[in-house]
């Protein structure tokens, strides 16, 4: 149907605005919650998306899976724009992107059992193949993410957070997507479950060649399973590059602070990155948003939003400092 | 060690279930918290962490959670010692909130989203400092400011759907800390938050600590927030305490299998070299708590399994040396390798 | 069942319980084996008080028995709450339903309407729609049913909204689930406690309505029996005979708190922050 080389997802200026009411935060101004993004999901690709909370990466990809209005800007999946998709289309897209949602208490629905919660996207999209048949694909399905099927016929609330997010992955996985948008899906999960989970999504790629954009805020866990990651910040996309690229050196303070404010089992906590506490209400008016934490902000910086750049192997950064060198965690290393 | 402020013994939690047998979610869980110690309890989903938090301070939920044995020893001050598990539900009320505080993963679940920030620290200090409210009020923002939230004259009068979730947390933390506990009980305060604002709370912990003297059970995933913030570590597997050392030891020379191939499948940055290498994984998964295997319960999961002994006794926790415990019955074999 | 279970601890909720029940099963099955028809007049045993002549309740001013009577009215009573409630049930909850998951001018309009209908004293209205149709149970069930929807409109409509942008629902949404698909299976389960609780106060309503227009006339007309009806009939004889008016009256109370009692208890039993936490 659409160019094989093009990418699976591509995302053009995206901008969105909430409106908010006077009072809320003293000020009645709309608030801003993406600000002109762009980036692209290749076919079978993995990139991710890591920035503190209420950065936008949850806006981001709702916008993406068009179950979030958009102010302006362009999705295109596999070419085509949700928003223009008719019926048919439409199905198919609702088939071929799943989501799966950051918080394991609340996407489940709490009336129904393991069993019908599985059963649902089949049933959703005609593709049931009687009882046996299907109770093989959701018991294949609940031993994918680890779950034994003597869980089938319990309700959510008698589940651990960990589990309910891996019969949300479960649930996602029945319809077998080309894309999956993964909102924080390994942030609840305890550390061997997370392991297992991201190998899961390492397997999918491979042997399925799902795309996923993988959200999260967890490092070293985005950094194992990320082709490329873009980093987020009020907004804005500040810096997107090759993962080992962006680990050995960061272009953007920020994404260097994040590198280094993730605690490690063998590791002190950090010194000269040391995370400086978030300007809530600060936000650097009219220039970079991140000057109040900025430890290499100069006067230009207060002068206008720093232009996106595009540095050598697509490397990009929103940084007005291109003479800056920063080591990342991984200085000085490359790819085994 | 000195006494220790928090002993609990051989607690066991059963849940009702509508139909079939009970849960056993927590099976005779034995430690001590030292004062001023920070005890950080880990372990997979479902351990049983958490239910032995809410067990200690007596919110199992109502009709579901038992609590079937155990004693759980609470020194108040030098001269008094409660088990908080036999204390009845008034003095168990007077005592939450002021002794022991806790702090819940979601603090969006936890603030009530009708009652300003202001009014929500005020009644835990009216209710047990006996402030009037002009004084609550002028100690809330005091300590909304010792959290680090700028601005606490404007934040009090804020409700919680208006703070984003790091200066939500920070504002529970506020309230844990309003009445200057003796034991502060943590369940994945962090585990919601990014890794900046995540720093910058443990960073916090750890100072009021030092200001305050307070003990600390840290329930987390995280073995790097686990490496930074505590002395002590209790590994929890299907309801049991399976290891608990010093903190260095732990993550240096675990002795039980299980607490070994937890640490191991921590990503760390090194990982992310190895390019799509599959990370280490512990193999099968947590047993249904009403079908645990006989014997070691890890055993159906375990690299170290001895067909006809850990299938037949039920290991205990003994002491391998001075202050850590495992609960393995080959620990000294594996450990001499 | 939990819910069940938590609604017998309720110690009014319980009481309510068994009030109703025994109502329901006395006019069910007692009827068939008392030796008297409701309609039956025996001018020679007029006026005869409880307990005398063979009558335990007495007999009224042409002589037919009043326990017999009591029954098939509270029978009625019941019947016509019961199928106001469905009625209202089914309507409150599609309408409920749509606006609260299409919001929009839709909502605005029926939820005005809705507004300033239940800002008017219902009984007048009751009372005007009445005298327009046909007296009858049928028409008795039609009005009543045309103000309690709204009541079951709103409750369905604020919790649909609310529920509408949770996780769970949108999870199925990004899925490609159907709005009907999100309303019957993912939406409407979980509010059914709230639904339950509102239908079992509107029984106890339409009880009470029932027994206003037929005190007034409109209603079951004579020689049907009926508790407004008897209440009606027994004003004349007041003062020499007052159990014919406290027996009717005691009937209606007892049916009306009891549902109350449920109703008020099972707000507290389908609470859904009885879960578990993390
Ligand atoms: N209300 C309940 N009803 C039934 N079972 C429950 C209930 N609460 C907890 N359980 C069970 O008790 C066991 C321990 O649960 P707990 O919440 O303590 O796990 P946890 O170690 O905190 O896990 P996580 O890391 O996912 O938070 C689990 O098997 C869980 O299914
Ligand atoms: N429905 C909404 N109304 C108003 N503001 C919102 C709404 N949803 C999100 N926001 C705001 O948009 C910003 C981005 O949110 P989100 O995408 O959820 O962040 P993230 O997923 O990175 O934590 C936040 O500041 C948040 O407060
Ligand atoms: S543009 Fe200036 S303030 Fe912004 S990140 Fe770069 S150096 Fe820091
Ligand atoms: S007792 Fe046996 S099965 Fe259990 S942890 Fe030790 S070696 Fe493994
Ligand atoms: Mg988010
Ligand atoms: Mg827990």
């Amino acid at each position: 149907m659409a160019d094989p080389t093009a990418p699976l997802l591509d995302v053009r200026n995206l901008t969105k605005i909430y409106p908010r009411r006077k009072g809320l935060f003293g000020k009645g101004d709309d608030f801003v919650a993406l600000d002109d993004i762009s980036f692209t999901v290749a076919r079978g690709e993995v990139l991710g998306i890591v920035g503190e909370s209420g950065s936008g990466k949850s806006t981001a990809g709702r916008i993406a899976m068009d179950i979030l209005p958009r102010t302006s800007g362009q999705v295109l999946f596999d070419g085509v724009d949700p928003d223009g998709m008719d019926r048919r289309q439409r199905r198919a897209f609702r088939r071929r992107a799943q989501m799966i949602f950051q918080d394991p208490y609340a996407s489940l629905n709490p009336r129904m059992t393991v069993e019908q919660l599985l059963r649902t996207p089949l049933a959703l999209h005609g593709l049931t193949a009687g009882p046996a048949e299907d109770r093989r694909k959701l018991v294949a399905a609940l031993d994918l993410v680890g779950l034994p099927e003597t869980l089938l016929n319990r309700y959510p609330h008698e589940f651990s957070g960990g589990q309910r997010q891996r019969i949300n992955i479960a649930r996602a996985l029945m319809l077998d997507p080309a894309l999956v948008v993964a909102d924080e899906a390994v942030s609840a999960l305890d550390v061997s479950v997370q392991a297992q989970v991201v190998n899961l999504f390492m397997d999918l790629r491979e042997r399925l060649g799902i795309a996923i954009v993988f959200i999260a805020h967890d490092l070293p866990v985005v950094g194992v399973i990320s082709d490329r990651i873009a980093v987020m910040y009020r907004g804005r996309i500040v810096e997107l590059g090759e993962t080992v690229a962006m680990f050995t050196r960061p272009r953007h303070p920020y994404t260097a602070m994040l590198l280094n404010a993730a605690p490690a089992p063998d590791s002190a906590p950090a010194g000269p990155m040391a995370a400086r506490l978030p300007a809530e209400e600060t936000d650097g008016a009219g220039g970079c948003a991140f000057r109040p934490r900025c430890p290499f902000a100069i006067a230009a910086c207060a002068t206008g939003k720093p232009p996106v750049r595009m540095l050598e192997g697509g490397h990009m950064t929103a940084c007005l400092r291109d003479e800056l060198v920063i080591d990342g965690p991984l200085a000085g290393q490359s790819c085994r | 060690m000195s006494r220790p402020i928090l002993s609990v013994r051989k607690l066991a939690v059963t849940f009702a279930q509508g139909s079939g047998p009970d849960i056993p979610a927590v099976e005779g869980a034995s430690f001590d918290v030292g004062a001023g110690e920070t005890v950080a309890i880990v372990g997979e989903s479902s351990s049983g962490k958490s239910v032995t938090a809410m067990a200690l301070l007596g919110l199992l939920p109502a009709g579901a959670g038992t609590i079937v044995s155990g004693q759980a020893l609470f020194r108040r001050d030098e001269a008094h010692e409660v088990d908080l598990l036999a204390l009845p539900e008034r003095e168990m009320r007077a005592l939450r909130g002021r002794d022991i505080s806790m702090v819940f993963q979601d603090p969006m679940t936890s603030l009530n989203p009708v009652l300003t920030i202001g009014e929500q620290i005020a009644e835990v200090l009216t209710t047990h400092d006996g402030l009037t409210r002009r004084q609550a009020r002028a100690t809330a923002v005091d300590l909304l400011a010792r959290v680090g939230l700028r601005d606490p004259g404007q934040i009090v009068s804020h409700y919680p759907g208006q703070l984003s979730g790091g200066m939500r947390q920070r504002v529970m933390i506020a309230m844990a800390l309003a009445c200057r506990p003796r034991l502060l009980i943590a369940d994945e305060p962090t585990t919601a938050l990014d890794v900046t604002v995540q720093a910058q709370i443990l960073a916090l912990l750890r100072q009021l600590q030092a200001e305050m003297g307070m003990a600390i059970i840290f329930i987390t995933h995280n073995i790097g927030v686990v490496a930074q913030i505590s002395d002590r570590v209790v590994v929890m597997y299907s309801g049991q305490v399976v290891e608990n050392a010093p903190v260095r030891d732990a993550l240096d020379g675990p002795l039980m299998p299980y607490s070994s191939v937890l640490f191991r499948t921590v990503p760390t940055y090194d990982a992310v070299l190895a390019r799509r290498r599959r990370l280490p994984t512990i193999p099968g998964h947590v047993p249904d708590p009403r079908h645990r295997p006989q014997g070691c319960t890890f055993h159906p999961r375990c690299a170290h399994f001895r067909p006809g002994v850990c299938d037949m006794f039920r290991p205990s926790l003994e002491a391998a040396r001075e202050g850590h415990e495992v609960r393995c019955v080959r620990w000294q074999e594996i450990a001499r390798g | 069942m939990h819910t069940f279970r938590r609604l017998m601890k309720i110690r009014t909720a319980s009481a309510g319980l068994v009030m109703v029940a025994v109502l329901a099963v006395a006019c069910t099955l007692l009827p068939p084996l008392l030796p008297y028809d409701p309609l039956e007049i025996d001018l020679h045993h007029r006026f005869l008080p409880p307990l005398s002549g063979g009558h335990v309740l007495g007999t009224d001013e042409i002589g037919r028995d009043t326990l017999v009577r009591l029954l098939a009215g509270a029978r009625t009573s019941l019947l016509i709450g019961l199928s106001a409630m469905v009625l209202s049930t089914v309507t409150g909850c599609l309408t409920g339903g749509l606006t609260g998951f299409h919001g929009g001018w839709t909502r605005r309009v029926l939820m005005r309407i809705v507004d300033s209908v239940l800002c008017f004293p219902t009984i007048f209205l009751l009372l005007t729609l009445a005298s327009f149709g046909q007296p009858g149970a049928p028409t008795i069930v039609g009005i009543v049913s045309l103000v309690a929807w709204m009541e079951v409109s709103r409750v369905v409509d604020g919790q649909v909204r609310a529920l509408r942008g949770r996780e769970f629902v949108i999870a199925v949404e990004a899925m490609g689930a159907s709005g009907v698909h999100m309303l019957l299976r993912e939406l409407l389960p979980n509010i059914t406690g709230a639904i339950i609780v509102v239908s079992t106060l509107n029984v106890a309503r339409a009880i009470l309505m029932e027994a206003y227009v037929s005190y007034l006339g409109n209603g079951i007309q004579p020689p049907q029996p009926s508790l407004g009806a008897m209440l009606n009939d027994a004003q004349e004889y007041l003062r020499p005979d007052p159990w014919l008016a406290i027996l009717p009256g005691l009937v209606i109370a007892i049916a009306v708190i009891g549902l109350n009692f449920v109703g008020d208890g099972l707000r507290l039993a389908v609470d859904p922050r009885q879960g578990r936490r993390a």
